[in-house]
Order: C-alpha cells, then structure tokens, then sequence
C-alpha cells in the first residue's frame, strides 16, 4: 500500500532528533577549598584563578563563605548556565575583599551585611603580585589557601 | 463498478477515473509523509540561510568598526594624539579612597570620544548639533548618595545639558550592529539609580577602557596613573602613538559590546553616565549573565556585567579594532594572557592567538 513503512519513519525521526549539540571543548573539574589568613577562616574574599601561559579556559572564580570555604565556578564564555570546576592546568590565584558590586541590584547585595573581619594584604589581590600557585589536577584534594599579614 | 461511475467518482479534472486511477490515489499517510519531508528538508535549510544572513550582518559589524578605527587614525593625524574615551565623568570618586591624582573632574562633562570621531565618520552634521561647552548628560552620581565611593560629589554639571541629550537619541547606523537583538535605546536596567537621562541610542562599538585594575575600588579615572596596566583609553586619556609601547597593531583600540548589560546598562554613543566605563576584555570575550532570575531564552547577548562589555551576539566571540585599524575577530575560548596582553598597551608583551 504505502511505499513508507513505520520502520522508515522512525529512522527518519531518528536522524532528526540526534542532531544534538555538544558541550564546550574544555574538561572542567570541582576545585573545592578553604582561605585561612593568619590561620582563621577567612569570609567574603573573592578568589580569581588567573590562567598560566599554557593553561585554557578564562579562569574560574568563588566567593567564600562564613568558614572560608569555596566552590570553584568557571568562567567560560558564551556560556548561559553555572559551570562548575576548572580547566585541569596551572593557576595563579588572587584573593581581594569583597566589595559592593558597582551597579548591582540590591538583590545581589546581600552579603554585604556580613563585613569581613580581616582585609587581605594588598600583595593577594593583583594577579601580577600574588605569591599563591596552584596546579588543578583530575584527582584533586580540596585546596587549602594559607594567607598571612605582613610580618606574620 | 458501473454504478460507482454513475455517481460520478471523479479523478482531477472532473474526468472518470481509469482503472489504473482509481488504484492509485494518494491516501492520507502519503500526504502526510510528503508534508513531513518538505517540513524536515526546510527546517535543514531554514539555519543555512539564518547562518548566511548572520555572517552578512557580521561582516557589516566589521565593517562599522574598522570605520570607526580608520577614523581614530584620522582624529590623530590632524591633533597628534587620540581622543580620550570621554571627558569629566560624574562618577569617579572624589578623595575618598586611592589615589588623590585619580579624584573626579570639578567640570562634570560626561562627554563621549565617540562623538569626537563624528567629523570622521561622515557625521559632521550631528557633530554640530551638539553644544560641546556644556555637559552631555546630567547624571549627577554614579550611585546613592550612601555609596559616596562612587560619586564625584565635588564636581558641578556644565551648563545645561538636555539639548545634548536629546541628539544622543539618534540611532546611527554607524555605532549600531545588526546582529544584536537587545534593545536600540538605553531604557531601565540595574544599576541607573541617578542616571537622568533615558532613551539615549545605543552603541555596540566602545573605547578599550579600564574596568578591572585590580584591588582598586575605583578605577574610573585612572589612565594617568596606570603604568604597565594602562589601557589605551580611559577618561581625560591623551593616548599618543608614543605611549602605546607594544606597538599600534598589537593594541586594542576599540571592541564590540551588546546593548544591554544586566549590571550597568548598555553604553550611549552620545555621552556617559554610570558604568559605561568602556570596553576591557582582560577577563575574557561573550561573558553572559548566568542568572537564573533571567530566563534563559534571554541571558545570551546579555552582558553579565559592565565590566565585562566585550561581547557580540556573533557566533563564538566578537571583534576588535587595533590602534592601526585593523580588525581582528576573537574567539570566546581565547586565553587571558592573550587578551590580557593586547589590551594593555605598554606591557612589553605581544601575544597572539
């Protein structure tokens, strides 16, 4: 009767729906981790890993929380969704106070109410200055990154 | 069969059907089968023509910047140095914090070196609708009067600026590109707490400014101070060929940016308010908001942030124009230390994709 059987519709709808997209080139990996300065916890620090020569990807970024600890999110462009991790290779690391959000909405505020009780030394914040290196491995144990004052 | 033919059982054309016809008829499956491979064969072409018809508005987007880049050129062979990004910004900091060399202008302009560019660009006539002894745009402080960090709370607005204001609506092709579908005219966004002015046009093209020195609260107006970080532009800037160290083709001058930023709000050609700072690619290319409070159909093309303006809705990254005025286009994977060293301008290091 017909020339088309169901078999030959399904494969047709087959091809059809396979035609998916693929996720972006780069491995991301969960980097988790704690900043101490001067051995306490340190809360509300903006932690950048800042790509070495030879390492892909735009870095990968958090914000600690009450105990220090953070979850490393990347920044991948042309990105809609959170990334977690970052690409496996060599960072270079800054950590700066967290501050206000030029322009943000009052949403985005919030930890503002929470002041940090220590400030980092200015040396932490420029990814020319820092002294903080880190290697992101597949196989990585949570990162612990130790700040001191000056003279400490 | 006689019958059937008496009750006139009719093939195309009101003739009775053959035999043969009357076998071969198209049943409502075939229809339907036909219909379907038409639909898939168009749904295959319908992206081919989209790509097509995106890569013609890409190339026009070039186009427009490798203007305004030919037009730089001619701003500075006729005064010796490059226009500055803009001039006497509302919003720097005054005396608050950091470097007192970096405190607000006294004479508030909020004036845009776009504007500067118009004679070159074929604008000559808007260039002269503009009153350019009084200010642009009459955004007194760049935030609330309780961040005072972020305000230039010492210096006065110029004359009147409406009429200014107004002429800054006009949309000119020149600083518009197609492929970006956000909004023509600066309207409500975060962050526009004191900025008077709305419905001011929108511009995908901005100066390679400075947003992102690090661990300084304001880096507004800091072009004079900035050493190995410098950028070729910022505000009051006076960039001459011989600042630009690493060499005019291996410095950005400018780069595309989309017209809606969810914190900030998109840039004006016509004048500057708060946080349009310009465009600095140190922290990468097409940085979407990943908000979830944003539906999703809508984050790509919307910059997360002001300091992350360099951005295009071009598949997979965006251009950028360098001091010689060549234009370059740039992927969204292209590393940090890559951008990093074409967007500061006297770094000693060229690096290249």
């Amino acid at each position: 009767m017909t020339f088309f059987n169901k078999t030959t519709l399904l494969l047709a709808l087959t091809v059809l729906v396979g035609c998916g997209g693929g996720k972006g080139r780069f491995e991301y990996v969960p980097v988790r981790g704690k900043v101490t300065l001067d051995d306490n916890p340190a809360q509300l620090k903006n932690v950048f890993f800042y790509p070495e020569e030879g390492t892909q990807g735009l870095g990968a970024k958090a914000l600690t929380h009450e105990d220090g600890s953070f979850e490393l999110e990347a920044v991948v462009g042309g990105a809609t969704e959170v990334t977690k991790g970052a690409v496996p290779g060599i960072y270079r690391i800054t950590v700066t106070d967290f501050t206000i959000e030029r322009g943000a909405p009052e949403e985005l505020q919030q930890p503002q109410t929470r002041k940090p009780a220590l400030k980092v030394p200015s040396i932490y914040s420029s990814s020319d200055t820092t002294p903080l290196r880190l290697e992101v491995t597949r196989d990585m144990q949570d990162v612990v990154l130790e700040l001191k004052s000056k003279g400490r | 069969m006689g019958k059937a033919i008496q009750r006139c059982e009719c093939g195309w054309g009101g003739h009775p059907r053959s035999d043969f016809q009357q076998h071969r008829g198209l049943t409502l499956v075939e229809v339907l089968v036909v219909i379907a491979i038409i639909g898939i064969l168009a749904g295959m072409l319908l992206p081919a023509v989209q790509s097509v018809r995106e890569s013609g508005r890409r190339s026009a987007c070039a186009n427009n910047l490798k203007q305004i880049g030919t037009a730089l050129s001619g701003y500075q062979a006729r005064d010796g140095r490059f226009p500055p990004a803009g001039r006497g910004y509302s919003w720097c900091s005054s005396g608050t914090s950091g470097d007192p060399r970096n405190n607000g202008d006294a004479k508030v302009y909020n004036s845009n070196g776009l504007v500067e560019l118009l004679p070159f660009l074929d604008q000559q006539s808007v260039f002269d609708k503009f009153d350019h002894n009084v200010a642009f745009s009459d955004m007194a402080y760049g935030s609330s009067s309780a961040r005072p960090l972020w305000t230039n709370t010492t210096g006065t607005i110029v004359g009147s600026p409406s009429q200014n204001a107004a002429i800054a609506s006009i949309k000119l092709s020149i600083f518009r590109c197609g492929s970006d579908t956000k909004q023509e005219l600066l309207t409500g966004a975060y962050g526009s707490t004191g900025m008077a002015t709305d419905g001011v046009a929108a511009t995908n093209y901005d100066f390679i400014g400075n947003s992102w020195t690090d661990g300084e609260a304001d880096v507004c107006n800091s072009w004079k101070t900035a050493r190995a970080d410098r950028r070729m532009f910022g505000q009051n800037s006076m960039t001459t060929p011989g600042h630009v160290l690493d060499g005019l083709s291996n410095t950005f001058a400018l780069g595309e940016t989309t017209r809606f930023h969810r914190i900030g709000r998109g840039v004006a050609w016509g004048m500057r308010a708060n946080l349009m700072a310009g465009v600095d690619p140190v922290r990468g290319v097409n940085l979407w908001t990943t908000d979830t409070a944003v539906a999703a159909g809508d984050r790509f093309g919307m910059v997360a942030r002001w300091r992350e303006a360099a951005a295009s809705m071009h598949p997979g990254g965006c251009h950028f124009v360098t001091a010689d005025g060549a234009t370059h286009f740039f992927s969204q994977e292209t590393g940090l230390t890559v951008l990093q060293s074409l967007t500061r301008i006297a770094d000693e290091k060229v690096l290249w994709p």
